[in-house]
């Protein structure tokens, strides 16, 4: 398989940019993109037909298809469109209140952080947090964290536990957390986000009681196309945010969340042609053998040209497709400064540096602001080049060289 | 300006101009140069995501809030938009603060979905729920009125009513400002279910008294499936929040609605180019014209044909484009003996009969079951025309024969 500029013509992704933040919002290819439109196609063309006599079959057709992808029986898993939609269902539904609390860390993604604490204005839950520090020396010291938390809060009746966070990016423990939680009794919803297509899924193995991942990602679905997974014994109580079809305890689990008024969810019915292309290409073995190392070579680039440092991470802690690499300080575009023990706003987007740079010098990129310092965080993907990082590390390079023209 | 009926169908929209479709109620259609704007921004979404969603999302979206806003009588300070109806009303109702003993006040003719929010804010937030049976045979407005009036006045614990401005299943126009009135006089918040009225009922919410309104831009504004409005008046913009958090903010209200993570929201994007074909082809003065003499005449075809008659209710209570006239006595497909008493499964759709209709004569239309009793909804749109509606009724005719 030919990865790199080659490929880069089979996604639907702008020819001018260069773009190295796959994590964010995915990529597309044009098989997939097409396929897509073939279905609107179809149901423009007779749209009762569409919702009252096909719409259930493609559910369970494209359900099958991704449960089998997932490791996952099929009667565990809904669609829902992106991750925190799937959170926002399981933390709506379980009936938390006064006196119930919630855990998640300091590198929680922000829609998590924003999710709990609206309810926590609602409900009156209480949400914890998990104070990651800076650096992290080892798996062991982060298990440690979370027994100790729960050990001291007993009022903590769910853990939300990240497979691979966002940013930093890191891949935790996730089994030997889960099984902490186990331990203390806690409910365990896991957001993984960044896990299909990126590691392996075995959802029936994972030992959580919910899941929630983005097919949109890594996985080469069109936006809008994400899976819960809940456990059998919560199936009566999971209710999609949208109430629609039904309400708890009639009918089958899977209805309420494919009847939830009207749209379009032609992005759950592509998933089967994301799964074709990705197996195409080479599946997960095959894309991370090349998307892996350059990954590690293009932070190693960045780290020698810029004289910068990586994020300090434990190695067996390191995504298979994600780093993040110090920025040199710039005085135009600094970082944000958070007070020690601030856990609720700890992660920034640097938009005005990443829009310079795309305008600039027409590279995408994420640069964030976490732990008091300004950084990049990379991705790989199968149409990126090592020349892709080496144009960023001279755009970077030039903005330092401005940079020591502006007086303090 | 464009002529109305097939020929419209064939030069501006994606059905399948072979075949016949009456249901622009429940789904909508899009034309597909509104479906071509949409796939126009999935392409820009997905030629460069990091662009459009971190810069040219949030002024698409403040435009075509000020665009739709201007069709619905508003200011855009108290739109958002939202999935579909169901979408809005899920919004609002889990965002109020209901306290033990509250009572929600819905009526039989409330749309299914609305029904099971209903019963599940009921369920999980001990809401007491209270409904107004409406009788049947409707003899007169004043029948609904009164019984609303008695429901608030023996109830004071009701705080919020769900009112139709046009309810889907009987299809009616609903006597919404005498309500809104009435809500006002016992204290009660009112939320419009108005699905069905951008497009079909001219709209000027910021007039309409109410406290909260919901509205389909994919039914009968030709936006695309998964466009709609959620409006709320200004004192509650900082009390309703969306479904799903994603970003939160206590201050601007928009803001919550539109960052919904890395989603979709093409489909609000195209409605101007929705609203624009809207005038086009002669703006709500000549689509009503249309529309209006289209469904009386295709009504009084069917009930001609086959001997039946309307749903019974006063004639101040049709709704423009829609009608549901009685089937003719049949045996093959089965109705359901559903009931008014039997709230959840007030009326169910006939899936056999709508198939075999479309399987063997190419005709979409909705079949269904009330008051045990079988009924047809038919929808008058732009690209109908009589001849529609003589199809159907020779399809129904033929079936009957057989049945002999």
């Amino acid at each position: 398989m030919s990865f790199g500029a080659e490929i880069r013509k089979d996604f639907v992704l702008d020819s001018k940019t260069i773009f190295v933040n796959h994590a964010s919002c995915g990529a597309l290819p044009l098989d997939v993109y097409n396929h897509r439109l073939g279905l609107v196609q179809k149901m423009e063309s007779s749209p009762d037909v569409w919702f009252r006599l096909k719409s259930e079959s493609m559910w369970k057709e494209s359900i099958d298809t991704v449960a089998e992808f997932l490791g996952s029986k099929p009667s565990n898993l809904v669609f829902v469109k992106s991750t925190t939609v799937g959170i926002n269902a399981v933390l709506r539904s379980l009936k938390l209140g006064r006196g119930d609390s919630i855990l998640i860390s300091s590198w929680s993604y922000f829609a998590v952080k924003d999710t709990c604490h609206e309810l926590e204005r609602q409900q009156g839950i209480e949400i914890l947090y998990v104070d990651i520090p800076y650096p992290l020396k080892s798996k062991e010291q982060l298990l440690e964290l979370y027994e100790t938390m729960l050990q001291k809060h007993n009022s903590i009746c769910l853990v939300l536990l990240d497979v691979i966070t966002s940013v930093p990016p890191v891949l935790l423990p996730v089994k030997q957390l889960i099984a902490i939680c186990r331990k203390y009794g806690k409910l365990v919803l896991v957001d993984g986000a960044h896990v299909p297509g990126h590691v392996e899924a075995n959802l029936e193995d994972l030992g959580a009681d919910f899941f929630t991942g983005n097919l949109y990602k890594w996985a080469y679905a069109p936006r809008d196309c994400a899976v819960l997974w809940i456990h059998e014994k919560f199936h009566g109580a999971i209710m999609p945010p949208v109430t629609g079809y039904s309400f708890y305890g009639e009918g089958e689990m899977w209805k309420n969340y494919l009847y939830q008024g009207h749209g379009d969810f032609t992005p759950f019915y592509s998933v089967g042609r994301a799964i074709d292309f990705y197996r195409g290409i080479g599946g997960r073995e095959g894309i991370l053998d090349y998307c892996s190392s350059l990954v590690t070579k293009a932070a190693d680039l960045l780290v020698t040209r810029l004289r910068t440092f990586h994020y300090p991470l434990p190695d067996d802690m390191q995504t298979p497709l994600m780093r993040q690499v110090a920025l040199p300080k710039l005085k135009k575009y600094p970082p944000v400064i958070v007070p020690p023990g601030e856990v609720k706003r700890k992660i920034h987007n640097m938009m005005t540096l990443m829009e310079d740079i795309l305008n600039r010098f027409g590279i995408m990129c994420a640069c964030v602001s976490v732990d008091n310092r300004a950084w990049i965080r990379l991705c790989a993907s199968v149409y990126n080049e090592i020349s892709d990082y080496e144009k960023l590390a001279d755009a970077i390079a030039t903005l330092v060289e401005e940079d020591e023209e502006i007086e303090v | 300006m464009a002529v109305f009926g097939r020929a419209l169908m064939k030069k501006e929209f994606m059905l399948d101009s072979s075949k016949t479709f009456l249901n622009q109620g429940s789904y909508g259609n899009a034309p597909r140069r509104v479906i071509e704007c949409r796939t126009g921004y999935i392409r820009m979404m997905e030629e460069s995501p990091d662009d459009y969603f971190r810069w040219k999302n949030e002024d698409f979206w403040l435009s075509m809030v000020q665009t739709v806003a201007e069709f619905i009588g508003s200011d855009p300070q108290n739109v958002v938009f939202v999935q579909n109806t169901t979408t809005g009303i899920n919004a609002v109702i889990r965002s109020l603060n209901f306290e033990k003993g509250d009572g929600i006040l819905i009526n039989s003719w409330t749309y299914g979905n609305v029904k099971n929010i209903c019963a599940y804010a009921a369920d999980t937030r001990h809401v007491d729920l209270y409904y107004v049976d409406i009788p049947f045979p409707l003899k007169s407005v004043d029948q609904i009125l009164t019984a609303y009036e008695e429901k608030l006045s023996k109830h004071q614990n009701i705080k919020l009513a769900i009112v139709d401005y046009i309810s889907s299943m009987p299809p009616a126009l609903m006597p919404v400002k005498e309500m809104i009135a009435l809500c006002r006089k016992y204290d009660t918040l009112v939320l419009i279910d108005g699905a069905h009225t951008p497009g079909q009922l001219p709209l000027h919410l910021d007039q309409l008294g109410a406290d909260f309104y919901a509205g389909n831009l994919h039914k009968w504004a030709f936006a695309p499936r998964g466009s709609a409005v959620l409006w709320i008046r200004p004192e509650f913009h900082h009390t309703i929040f969306p479904v799903v958090t994603s970003y939160y903010d206590k201050e601007v209200v928009y803001k919550n609605f539109f960052y919904q993570g890395t989603g979709d929201n093409s489909t609000y994007y195209s409605t101007a180019e929705a609203l624009k074909f809207y005038q086009e082809i002669g703006g709500y003065d000549k689509i009503s014209e249309y529309c209006s003499k289209l469904a009386l005449d295709a009504a009084n075809l069917l009930v001609k044909k086959w001997k039946t008659s309307l749903y019974p209710m006063p004639d101040n209570m049709l709704p423009p484009f829609m009608r549901l006239i009685r089937m003719p006595d049949h045996k093959w497909f089965p109705t359901f003996k559903t009931s008014a008493d039997d709230r959840k499964n007030f009326c169910r759709d006939n899936m056999s009969l709508m198939k075999t209709v479309w399987e063997r004569f190419q005709i979409q239309s909705v079949f269904i079951s009330i008051h045990g009793q079988s009924w047809c909804r038919i929808s008058a749109s732009v690209y109908n025309e009589i001849e529609d509606y003589e199809k159907l009724a020779d399809a129904i005719l033929t079936l009957l024969d057989e049945e002999k």
